[in-house]
């Protein structure tokens, strides 16, 4: 499994880093733009991120710009949708989760800080292990 | 690369909040604008009809989580001080990973004076006090903090000494990271807070 972990804050990245990299490759950006680069330039170099773990509040553009960037890029790279990667939404802002942004883009969202078990339950319901 | 995907909106405005902290409100015009998008001043106006409507972008994306963190921080159990502290370090977290953005709290003065982006700043500003009004308010009669000062001296104490080290991380090198350093005085000041009588 190839990850994508974007997430601005050290400490979260790494925690996400060392939990993740049991199950595979992970790669780590810092920023909205970062991630959405990452992304881009594995499809174009005909690698892909089974998943991606996308923080909302982040740099440059925020975790739902970004998400929507990559859904764009996937459309655009002739992607079909059900092979489109995985993603998994994940915020501090709990009762904040701007319920107007489109749900359909993303599979789950979990908020920090993150159980273990439940984030392994979650992935094994994604059907990713 | 995937830069392509980003839309050059959004990266006009992330470009306009680098400029204004490298080098200050003054220094967003559209020239300067252009030149670090790599793109002609005409087409920068494809996208904002002038460097306000950029500026007024900026302000919206500086208090685009606000709502978000104050429902947060009122979702959450416990005392009136540890919402507080939730509350403080959710910006304190985000500032530091996202030091640019910081610049604003140091240009509100500016903000104010100019007429498109007044009411967004003043709205963001007051309902930023306001919020931390009523926690301390909540606090003095819950008896967990003195009531020696009012809630509105409580609030602006903590949003100054954050500007203050805000400022003082572009004067000079700091060896501790900004929430580090703030949240150290936070938790002493609220320390020191429920010890007066």
């Amino acid at each position: 499994m190839k990850v994508l972990v974007a997430e601005d804050d050290m400490a979260s990245g790494k925690f996400m880093q060392k939990l993740l990299s049991k199950y595979g490759e992970v790669v780590l950006a810092r920023d909205g733009i970062a991630a959405v680069d990452e992304f881009v330039n594995a499809v174009n170099n005909n690698e892909r991120f089974d998943l991606v773990c996308m923080d909302i509040m982040m740099p440059k553009i925020d975790g739902y710009k970004a998400l929507a960037s990559i859904r764009d890029a996937e459309r655009k790279l002739g992607l079909a949708r059900d092979s489109r990667c995985k993603v998994i939404m994940i915020s501090a802002l709990d009762e904040g989760f701007d319920s107007s942004y489109a749900s359909d883009d993303y599979e789950e969202y979990i908020c920090k800080p993150i159980d273990i078990m439940k984030f392994d339950n979650l992935i094994k319901k994604l059907d990713l292990i | 690369m995937g830069d392509s995907f980003v839309s050059r909106k959004d990266r006009i405005i992330a470009s306009a909040i680098e400029i204004i902290s490298d080098s200050g409100l003054s220094a967003l015009t559209t020239r300067n604008l252009a030149l670090k998008e790599n793109m002609s001043e005409a087409l920068l106006y494809k996208y904002f009809g002038g460097i306000n409507e950029v500026l007024i972008e900026v302000v919206d994306y500086y208090s685009r989580f606000d709502n978000s963190i104050r429902n947060t921080v009122k979702s959450k159990e416990g005392c009136y001080m540890d919402k507080l502290i939730d509350y403080l370090e959710a910006y304190a977290t985000y500032y530091d990973n996202y030091y640019a953005i910081s610049t604003l709290m140091l240009q509100y003065e500016e903000l104010l004076h100019n007429m498109d982006t007044r009411e967004k700043i003043a709205w963001c500003i007051t309902e930023r006090l306001g919020f931390m009004e009523k926690i301390f308010a909540g606090a003095i009669d819950s008896k967990e903090i003195t009531d020696k000062f009012t809630p509105v001296e409580l609030a602006n104490n903590v949003t100054g000494i954050a500007m203050a080290y805000i400022l003082g991380r572009r004067i000079t090198y700091h060896k501790k990271t900004f929430k580090q350093e703030y949240m150290e005085y936070i938790l002493k000041w609220i320390e020191m807070l429920k010890k007066v009588d």
